[in-house]
């Protein structure tokens, strides 16, 4: 007999539950907990009301980089301090009318520039299981929340990995679907080209039934789109592909659960085969150098006239938009500016940003040509366990860069994956990434609750647990 | 290749950032050390195309139709002009 899943579990105590009462003593077992573990910022004075539905009264957090009409966004930077947006994002409110219930919005790196969750503006979130060492990031709240809430679903956001890594540190399922399956309306952007909303949960069926209720075009955003049918798409992954020079350039105590996970699933029948990615370095590159590019270009707004703290306009125009940003943008996100300004800048655009754009084309050829072999590809999601906070305060920008080599792949090719938990060491969770073809989720969904079904996850608490 | 000083002083004029002596510093020294780390650009395989989507995005607009339109001298009567151009305030 398999095991129900979260959500599953939620709907067959709603009968018996006050949902209001629920909702209530959610929100105070929350704030305790975000004392310590700091991964929530604005949250409603009440939740609303659950409307009838698939998610009817399932608690919901939403990564700050999203908006939520009345709750303050600042997409963890202090330039967006008192922001409070007169609109709800698109795949929000698709969760919401499923019955959804807002509990509020998850901690993150300031507009998403980070790999651990260490650049937020208003303190970093903390591991839940070992508050000593990060989330990963950037949607390092939205992982806590996963981690801790029995019944839940996090709205997270990844560019390069914000959804893989805090679903690897924190010991959850993140789904990343195709570029274009969920609308961006509603989004305060990173880069443009390279967002992608997507769900950490505790199991990978509660995730796709999320993303399900969020998919499918908007008018809204142009780029939205749903050219295969989620469940026509579904369908049994018969080989899967290790991706070799990811594997070695993880740490051992990661590499070990992962071969682990390989055998096991070969055991089950599955074909697992060894393939070969030469291109990470150079992936690496090309999103830093597109997604800075475009986030230079997204955060030029944020000067104090329309977006940002306003002051008196005593000075020229660029002086005072100059204050401004300087003041508010943490450092993280002006070393990002900087790099994305000068990539585009005259005598260096074709040599970084255009070129950037044509490797990101020679990227989606070669993953293209191993799926012509294999239905998943497969390595660990981060190469390392998750690091203390003075661990990752020693490392240089390139360090960090270096570390999304694994991430960046997939997000910068636009192709859907899964993060799931894949082993526990010294008691901290270790994931494995699996990723499909553009539009292949049904793979996804098929090998994920494969693998849970053989692999059972643990948690650091179950926040909420319906009896 | 470090960024000399005149391209320095002209990335902080693009990125309208005023940096103190001590983050100019840092960030220059960073910006060094990841286009150095990036140079493998330069080598990498290149697709002849540039994909600034990585999905094919259909088109979202319209054709072009013109359609008449209210007559500019009314819509400018009674305004604060400047020849044919309405006066706004002063930021």
């Amino acid at each position: 007999m398999t095991r129900p899943t979260p959500l599953q579990a939620f709907r067959r105590g709603l009968p018996s539950l006050d949902l209001e009462d629920y909702h209530a003593k959610l929100r105070e077992e929350l704030q305790r907990r975000n004392r310590d573990l700091r991964f929530m910022l604005a949250t409603p004075s009440e939740p609303g009301a659950a409307e009838p539905g698939a998610f009817h009264g399932v608690p919901v957090t939403v990564k700050d980089a999203l908006t939520v009409r009345g709750l303050e966004a600042t997409a963890g930077s202090r330039i967006l301090q008192g922001y409070v947006p007169v609109f709800t994002a698109t795949a929000v409110e698709r969760l919401e009318r499923a019955g959804g219930v807002v509990h509020g919005k998850t901690a993150m790196d300031e507009f998403g520039f980070g790999t651990f969750g260490t650049n937020c503006a208003f303190g970093a979130p903390r591991n839940p299981w070992d508050p000593s060492r990060v989330t990963g990031g950037s949607s390092g709240g939205a992982g806590v929340a996963a981690a801790l809430l029995a019944h839940h679903v996090a709205i997270a956001e990844s560019t390069g990995g914000s959804i893989s890594s805090p679903a690897s540190f924190c010991g959850a399922v993140g789904l990343t679907p195709t570029y274009g399956r969920i609308s961006r309306w509603g989004l305060i952007d990173y880069a443009n080209s390279l967002d992608k909303i997507g769900v950490i949960t505790r199991s990978t069926r509660d995730g796709f039934e999320a993303f399900n209720a969020m998919l499918g075009p908007d008018a809204h955003d142009a780029t939205s789109q749903n050219p295969h049918n989620l469940a026509a798409t579904r369908r049994p992954v018969k080989r899967i592909g290790v991706m070799r020079e990811l594997v070695d350039a993880s740490k051992p105590e990661v590499a070990k659960p992962f071969r682990s996970a390989m055998d096991r699933l070969a055991a089950e029948g599955v074909a697992v085969q060894e393939v070969s990615f030469p291109l990470a370095k150079e992936a690496l590159a090309a999103y830093y150098v597109l997604a800075c590019s475009e986030a230079s270009t997204n955060l030029a707004k944020y000067c104090g006239l329309r977006y940002g703290p306003q002051g008196e306009l005593d000075k020229p125009f660029d002086e005072s938009f100059a204050a401004v940003r300087s003041r508010d943008f943490g450092a993280e996100a002006k070393r990002r500016v900087l790099l994305g300004t000068y990539a585009r800048m005259a005598g260096y655009r074709d040599a970084y940003y255009l070129k950037a754009t044509r490797v990101r084309g020679a990227v989606i050829e070669a993953y293209r040509g191993l799926f012509r072999n294999v239905d998943v590809l497969a390595s660990p999601t981060m190469p390392i366990l998750p690091p203390r906070f003075e661990e990752v305060a020693a490392l240089d920008p390139v360090d960090v860069y270096a570390l999304d080599a694994i991430s960046v792949g997939p997000n910068l090719a636009a192709m859907p994956h899964l993060s799931v938990p894949c082993g526990y060491v010294t008691d901290l969770p270790v994931g494995l990434q699996f990723v499909a073809n553009q539009w292949d989720e049904g793979a996804l969904w098929d090998v994920g609750e494969r693998w849970e079904a053989a692999f059972p996850y643990r948690f650091p608490a179950n926040v909420g647990a319906v009896p | 290749m470090p960024v000399s000083d005149g391209d320095w002083k002209r990335l902080l004029s693009n990125a309208r950032l005023r940096l103190t002596a001590e983050e100019e510093a840092s960030f220059r020294r960073d910006l060094d050390a990841i286009l150095d780390a990036f140079s493998v650009l330069d080598r990498a395989p290149a697709a002849e195309t540039s994909a600034f989507h990585p999905i094919d995005v259909p088109l979202a607009l319209r054709e072009d139709k013109p359609e008449p339109w209210d007559d500019p001298d009314e819509l400018l009567k009674g305004r604060p002009l400047h020849g044919r151009f309405l006066k706004g305030p002063r930021v």
